[in-house]
């Protein structure tokens, strides 16, 4: 869970485009309004993450999905890399991959990944895997926000999304999703700010698409 | 929803002074084994099995009820992280603070996930069998 009224950075790298179609899918129709970001190899994911060329404007993400086998610089050196950079080291990093290798686990967590996360096979395991993570990491767990890096507010990330203020490489890779937050949801929010929460905007196209409906925690 | 084959009875190592808290996480911790200690000294007692935790077992995953803006509970926290015997076990902090202070401090001391406890009872226990499940059931854990 991360500020109210701003949506969620997730960047997600994966080579797989397979891969990347069917979490992106999976995620924007979950329930937290969020912008997905995806790269495709460690190097550009440094370069993101460090702000650096074409990824200038990129915005500090929330949450990294990482997978470990990458073209180029293993999944495992950017997570070496994320985590001893004093200014990247509080970014969650899950590590999301097909590999349940036991020495991989071992050495994704002993680089500090916040966790480790096997991509199952099967189409239904993996959604359930995928929507696992938004359950705990998005509506469950606190997220880091660097206190000197404000994310842009709600406002001005609608309009990121939709001209593009990221990285013109993944602009097609980036949607916004509205949806209606579940029920749970409803009731940390109005814990948390003492008042019921006003619904969010929907936009009427998505909300017909399948599994739209706000799902149970 | 299909879910996974089950898997051994978890062993949790969870430091809390609350009585109320404790008996609200006993009851969402079900069929897993609950380790508690109260005290901070004795999280690092038990994980290095000194003195009366000779024979304690090494956790699954470690709970840590924690105000990170109280100088020894971070460096309890950077205790564990930063010790190549156990850094790799995840470590939960269970916190009462939103301060994004706090949880950008706990994030770069290397916890693994940073909870708030909902003063609601009901809330706490579902939070808490959500990150139980989540971590025991859908996370792939460190083995030694």
């Amino acid at each position: 869970m991360v500020q109210k009224d701003r949506l969620t950075q997730i960047l997600l790298i994966e080579d797989s485009p397979g891969d990347a179609w069917l979490i992106r899918d999976i995620l924007m129709k979950g329930s937290v309004p969020k912008q997905l970001h995806v790269v495709t190899d460690g190097d550009r994911a440094l370069h993101f993450l460090r702000r650096e060329g074409e990824y200038a404007q990129a915005p500090r993400p929330d949450l990294v999905l990482l997978d470990i086998n990458l073209p180029g610089r293993n999944g495992l050196d950017v997570l070496d890399e994320i985590k001893a950079d004093p200014a990247l080291k509080a970014i969650t990093v899950i590590v999301l991959t097909t590999s349940d290798a036991l020495e991989d686990v071992n050495a994704a967590y002993d680089r500090n990944a916040n966790c480790y996360v096997v991509k199952p096979v099967d189409l239904n395991l993996f959604t359930h895997a995928i929507q696992g993570i938004e359950d705990f990491w998005l509506r469950m767990a606190m997220l880091p926000t660097r206190p000197s890096a404000q994310q842009p507010r709600r406002s001005s990330a609608k309009n990121a999304g939709r001209s593009g203020n990221g990285p013109a490489s993944c602009l097609h890779l980036q949607r916004v999703w509205r949806g209606i937050p579940s029920r749970m949801a409803d009731k940390n929010r109005e814990w948390r700010r003492g008042r019921p929460r006003r619904p969010a905007p929907r936009y009427g196209f998505t909300s017909r698409l399948p599994g739209a409906q706000p799902r149970q925690a | 929803m299909p879910t996974e084959a089950p898997t051994a009875a978890a062993e949790i190592l969870l430091l809390t002074q609350r009585a109320e808290d404790l008996e609200v996480i006993r009851q969402a911790t079900e069929t897993n084994r609950l380790n508690v200690v109260s005290r901070c000294p004795d999280i690092l007692s038990w994980l290095r099995r000194e003195g009366q935790y000779g024979t304690a077992v090494r956790p699954d995953l470690i709970l840590l009820d924690l105000d990170l803006s109280n100088q020894e509970d971070c460096e309890l926290l950077s205790q564990v992280k930063e010790d190549p015997d156990f850094r790799r076990i995840p470590v939960v902090v269970l916190a009462a603070s939103e301060s994004q202070e706090n949880i950008y401090q706990a994030y770069s001391l290397h916890a693994n996930a940073y909870i708030c406890k909902p003063p609601d009872r009901q809330d706490f226990v579902r939070v808490i069998r959500a990150t139980l499940h989540f971590w025991l059931a859908l996370a792939r854990l460190p083995r030694e």
